[in-house]
């Protein structure tokens, strides 16, 4: 009985021992270490072989070089602290008795109740372990910026790995440009930094435009990386909707209000008082411990008209 | 050429000042950084505890599958939801239809029991409408309860080692995870405080 095993640890586990004070800071740490990384290479790379170059007339390369240090630090940052598409509990959740099923073009998905956030996961949902969160059109957890990467970042999961591409090429190619310019002239400081900054460059550089390739091909058969091709039957994926559609849901499609702020949205259209009523359902998550009560009324989705998405 | 391409570099004393001022810069973004990570973990759990409260006051039924499909109407999707028990009916069909159902189905929408979106058939997009009502068939009184229906989906694929499970979620905390000495920065004071739920904080944060 899978579902009473699920269900089991958090009837019988005895009291867990205590967490770790901080267990965020370790992921953390290696998420801002490695924009600590990009910043202080990228300083080098100025300050030095890109500076020499300025120096000689050869302004193309600050040029081109900086506007990408600025569009791949953004995307960097961004990707760290955006909300990646998280999802909680309603106010109608039934319990793991239930059975959910989701038609999406023609095809039928069994819903899988999540024990951690106490509902049913919508297809593509996973629970992350890292974040502890079930994330809507979850990707995967990137441990270089500790964030997930799901539904709503990951256009900017896209920008990043495409900007950083870009950037190492050019930084690439300016400290090579530089090195070939100089060789004539004695060791110096100068030009142990394009070495330095070279060598990670290019590294970082293959498996970056494996990335981006997998990514790409991802993004036009619609997939995820958390999912593989076996799962879908018949290989049919009922999320594919042409290439073009795919990119355009992936990148350019509005992601429409946020879970959370459309309901505060909703329970300022339905109604303004806040005073709190009697509970609906208790705070835990009574489901892994009782059998499911049966079900009190009808899911009913918002009757007024969709917010604006943006 | 040469010797002015030489007198191109920096003297050493600038060297020394840039390298110092870059490890102070790079100090300084590195704790902007960890900062900022720990102000969006800790943002987290208090929206995930501020979020508990609004749906135990809310004057409306609200549902992350709804959210879901709604959403998937805006894409173009033709996506309807199922709600009911586990009939074995069902059960038997998908076993027969899907050799492994532990994630999807294949089955036939014109199989299905209780189908209840008006038109899933139907090959053109359906409008942009919200969901509607989605009716539930009531368990059947004589059937046992604790009948386990489906398996839970492995975990999604990771890089490395998974970090220690809690007992509770970031999505979901319980009300009891101050008891357990969980790890929960804002729940000691908003379970057990008298804390009074003001959502206009909250809905401005959005």
């Amino acid at each position: 009985m899978p579902l009473l095993n699920d269900a089991m640890p958090l009837m019988k586990e005895p009291r867990p021992p205590p967490q770790l004070p901080l267990p965020w800071v370790l992921p953390s740490l290696f998420a801002a270490f490695n924009v600590v990384l990009l910043v202080v290479f990228s300083a080098l790379f100025f300050a030095f072989p890109c500076r020499w170059l300025a120096q000689n007339g050869e302004w193309v390369f600050p040029i081109v070089t900086g506007p990408l240090f600025v569009l791949t630090f953004f995307s960097l940052v961004s990707l760290n602290f955006s909300d990646p598409g998280i999802l909680h509990q309603g106010s109608a959740e039934q319990g793991p008795m239930m059975v959910h099923v989701v038609w999406v073009n023609h095809r039928a998905f069994r819903l899988q109740w999540c024990p951690k956030c106490c509902f049913h996961r919508p297809p593509r949902t996973y629970h992350c372990p890292w974040c502890n969160v079930c994330v809507e059109d979850f990707d995967h957890h990137c441990k270089w910026v500790n964030n997930c990467i799901g539904h709503r970042n990951f256009r900017f999961f896209m920008l990043l790995v495409l900007s950083l591409c870009l950037y190492l090429s050019a930084l690439l190619v300016t400290c090579l440009i530089f090195l070939v310019r100089t060789t004539h002239l004695p060791f110096s400081t100068d030009k142990v930094i394009a070495v330095t900054v070279a060598v990670p460059a290019a590294g970082f550089l293959v498996p970056l435009f494996l990335l981006l390739l997998i990514q790409a091909m991802s993004v036009s058969a619609a997939e995820r990386s958390c999912e593989g091709k076996r799962r879908y039957l018949h290989g049919y994926n009922p999320f594919d909707q042409g290439c073009a559609s795919n990119w355009y849901l992936t990148i350019c499609a509005p992601l429409g209000p946020k879970y959370m702020a459309e309901a505060v949205q909703l329970q300022r259209v339905v109604g303004s008082d806040w005073v709190p009523m009697p509970s609906l359902h208790s705070p835990t998550c009574p489901f892994a411990f009782e059998p499911p009560a049966p079900p009190s009324g009808s899911v009913q989705a918002r009757e007024g008209p969709p917010r604006e998405w943006r | 050429m040469d010797s002015q391409r030489e007198d191109l570099s920096l003297p050493g004393v600038w060297v020394s000042l840039y390298f110092g001022f870059l490890g102070l810069c790079s100090v300084v973004t590195g704790g902007c950084i960890l900062f900022l990570h720990w102000r969006k973990n800790l943002r987290r759990e208090e929206r995930a505890q501020q979020w508990v409260e609004v749906m135990k006051v809310a004057t409306f039924t609200y549902s992350p599958l709804l959210y879901w499909i709604n959403k998937r109407r805006h894409y173009g999707m033709n996506a309807a939801i199922n709600t009911g028990p586990p009939p074995a009916v069902t059960k038997s069909e998908t076993e027969v239809q899907n050799p492994d159902p532990r994630w999807e189905l294949d089955i036939p929408e014109g199989r299905s029991y209780a189908v209840q979106d008006g038109s899933p058939k139907a090959e053109a997009p359906v409008p942009l409408q919200p969901a509607r009502q989605l009716p539930l068939q009531q368990p059947q009184a004589s059937s046992p309860l604790p009948i386990p229906i489906f398996q839970e989906a492995p975990l999604p694929l990771s890089l490395c080692n998974l970090p220690p499970m809690l007992n509770h979620s970031v999505s979901y905390p319980l009300a009891t995870s101050s008891e357990r000495n969980v790890n929960f920065h804002s729940l000691p004071t908003l379970a057990h405080g008298d804390h009074r739920f003001n959502a206009k904080p909250f809905a401005s944060e959005l």
